[in-house]
């Protein structure tokens, strides 16, 4: 509980400008940082190139990183949407009997525990060296934090609620779609969050081992070629990228399940 | 219901669970051996038990390397990480400068650092264990971060009244209360140290499980690729299971 403050808009100003200002500036300390220290150092440009250096690579090598950043983005998306549809279907059946959850759910479980990134020489072996096996790699990693927070979501509506709605002879079907899938949404956009950071691992991981195309073909090209500002260039875009879709799902998760404080 | 039943009933395995696994691993047997595939691209679950058996010198051989490197990389996550935290978390400031940082770090995939680590230190262990450190380090800060401060302050009110030292203080409140959060983080941060050391194994590696599968794979030698999959599993299952454990002994009086 936060104790009561008077209304002052100013200082209200001051502090929420300070929220956004403090980490821009941590960020700027890290980028000054890092040009100082390779220029007073010396730092051979193979190891790591100042700052401008790779804003310099990143926009004379704009067309490759682009296409790259396109196709390993638009591969993200598509096994993001696969593993959300697939991962909702799954935890939706599983929900639904007692049995198939006792005897599924264990082995759900255990997959959390599996290095699934593990699986990408075999998926290529299996699928050979494309966006197939890049997509099943991700598929495989994010769709079991979708079924499982899913599922918890579905099962979490608490009892008195369900009492409520049996008491107004609400058949099952109105009880899933009118109670459990509401009281369910906060897990759901919270799993769908988790599923799309984990996407980008598996697409990356799978362009890193599968390199055809996108930033981690670039990434293990240009490391190979000791080109490293392009290297490092790509590597922010990566980062950016995954920051963006997370961002962008923060703020949906925000509109959607508005009625959760603090969230 | 209570929260033990409900444990029971999905994480450990019952007569239905134990039903599925040995209809899967059977059907599986049944389909790599009726199907005219070769057993090199499908191999039953048998010629997996089997390449894990013969092949068991030159797998320990390896996967003592990575067990290492988890171990190590993952320990360093826990200290630097709830250090690092405890400090962030009891300044104002540093909790304004750093506290999104490390959110937004978080978000980014660090398993796209794996070739400029490798790049700066080599192929060898440095770059693996520092791979399997940062995936690992991120959320142990966060969590400590949270831990720390969700302590409610009346708490602090009650101690101060009792005349705690700070000690104390920290001893009998603070840190009890922390550990909730911080063994929430290090059952996550445990697992993600296994997918560091495997990553930057597969990327550039010249020991350890991740090139033996990727060695392994490349000749198709699927039985052997399945059998450094299982090993992976089971290690992974016996890290979390350790920190699980450790965490009932600990904290005995959650959940």
């Amino acid at each position: 509980m936060r104790p009561r403050v008077p209304w002052r808009p100013c200082a209200d100003v001051w502090r929420r400008s300070g929220a956004v200002l403090m980490p821009v500036a941590v960020f700027l300390l890290i980028g000054a940082a890092w040009s100082f220290l390779t220029n007073a150092f010396e730092v051979s440009p193979l190891l790591l190139p100042g700052p401008v250096a790779v804003l310099h690579t990143m926009i004379e090598e704009r067309q490759v990183l682009v296409e790259a950043a396109v196709s390993t983005m638009s591969e993200i998306l598509l096994a993001t949407v696969i593993a959300i549809v697939a991962g909702f279907a799954t935890a939706v059946v599983i929900g639904t009997s007692r049995l198939v959850r006792r005897a599924v759910f264990p082995y759900i479980l255990a997959t959390q525990v599996l290095p699934k990134v593990a699986l990408a020489p075999i998926l290529i072996a299996w699928f050979g060296i494309g966006m197939e096996s890049r997509l099943v790699l991700a598929f495989l990693i994010s769709y079991f934090p979708m079924v499982i927070n899913t599922l918890a979501g579905l099962l979490g509506t608490s009892e008195g609620v369900l009492r409520y709605a049996h008491s107004l002879a609400a058949s099952e079907w109105q009880i899933l779609i009118k109670v459990r899938l509401p009281a369910a949404t906060p897990s759901i956009v919270g799993g769908i969050k988790i599923t799309a950071g984990v996407a980008v691992i598996g697409i990356v991981v799978g362009e890193f081992v599968a390199s055809d195309r996108g930033l981690g073909k670039v990434i293990i090209d240009s490391s190979a070629s000791l080109d490293t500002s392009l290297t490092v260039a790509a590597t922010l875009i990566i980062g950016v990228l995954g920051l963006l879709l997370l961002g962008a799902l923060e703020v949906v998760e925000k509109r959607i399940v508005y009625w959760q404080p603090g969230r | 219901m209570s929260r033990a039943s409900k444990n029971t009933s999905f994480g450990a395995l019952n007569q239905p669970a134990i039903a599925f696994g040995v209809a899967l691993v059977g059907l599986w047997e049944a389909l790599a051996r009726g199907l005219s595939l070769s057993q090199h691209v499908f191999p039953p679950p048998s010629l997996v038990i089997w390449s894990l058996y013969v092949r068991f010198d030159l797998l320990m051989e390896h996967a003592w390397l990575t067990f290492y490197q988890t171990v190590v990389g993952f320990l360093l996550s826990v200290v630097i990480g709830v250090v690092l935290g405890w400090t962030i978390s009891k300044s104002r400031l540093l909790f304004e400068a750093l506290y999104p940082v490390t959110v937004v770090l978080q978000v980014m995939p660090k398993e796209a650092l794996a070739p400029l680590l490798v790049l700066w230190f080599g192929a060898g262990m440095l770059s693996r264990t520092i791979l399997a450190f940062l995936i690992a380090f991120f959320p142990m800060v966060i969590n400590t971060i949270l831990g720390v401060r969700s302590l409610d302050p009346s708490m602090r009110d009650y101690a101060t009244s009792l005349q705690c030292s700070r000690w104390q203080f920290f001893r009998k409140v603070e840190l009890p209360w922390a550990l909730t959060s911080i063994f929430a983080a290090m059952k996550i941060s445990v697992t993600l140290s296994v997918i560091g050391v495997v990553v930057a194994e597969i990327v550039a590696g010249r020991s350890g499980l991740g090139y033996l599968l990727l060695f392994a794979s490349s000749r198709l030698d699927m039985g052997f690729s399945l059998a450094i999959l299982l090993i992976l599993a089971v290690w992974g299952g016996a890290l979390f299971g350790a920190v699980a454990l450790l965490e009932r002994q600990t904290i005995y009086w959650h959940r």
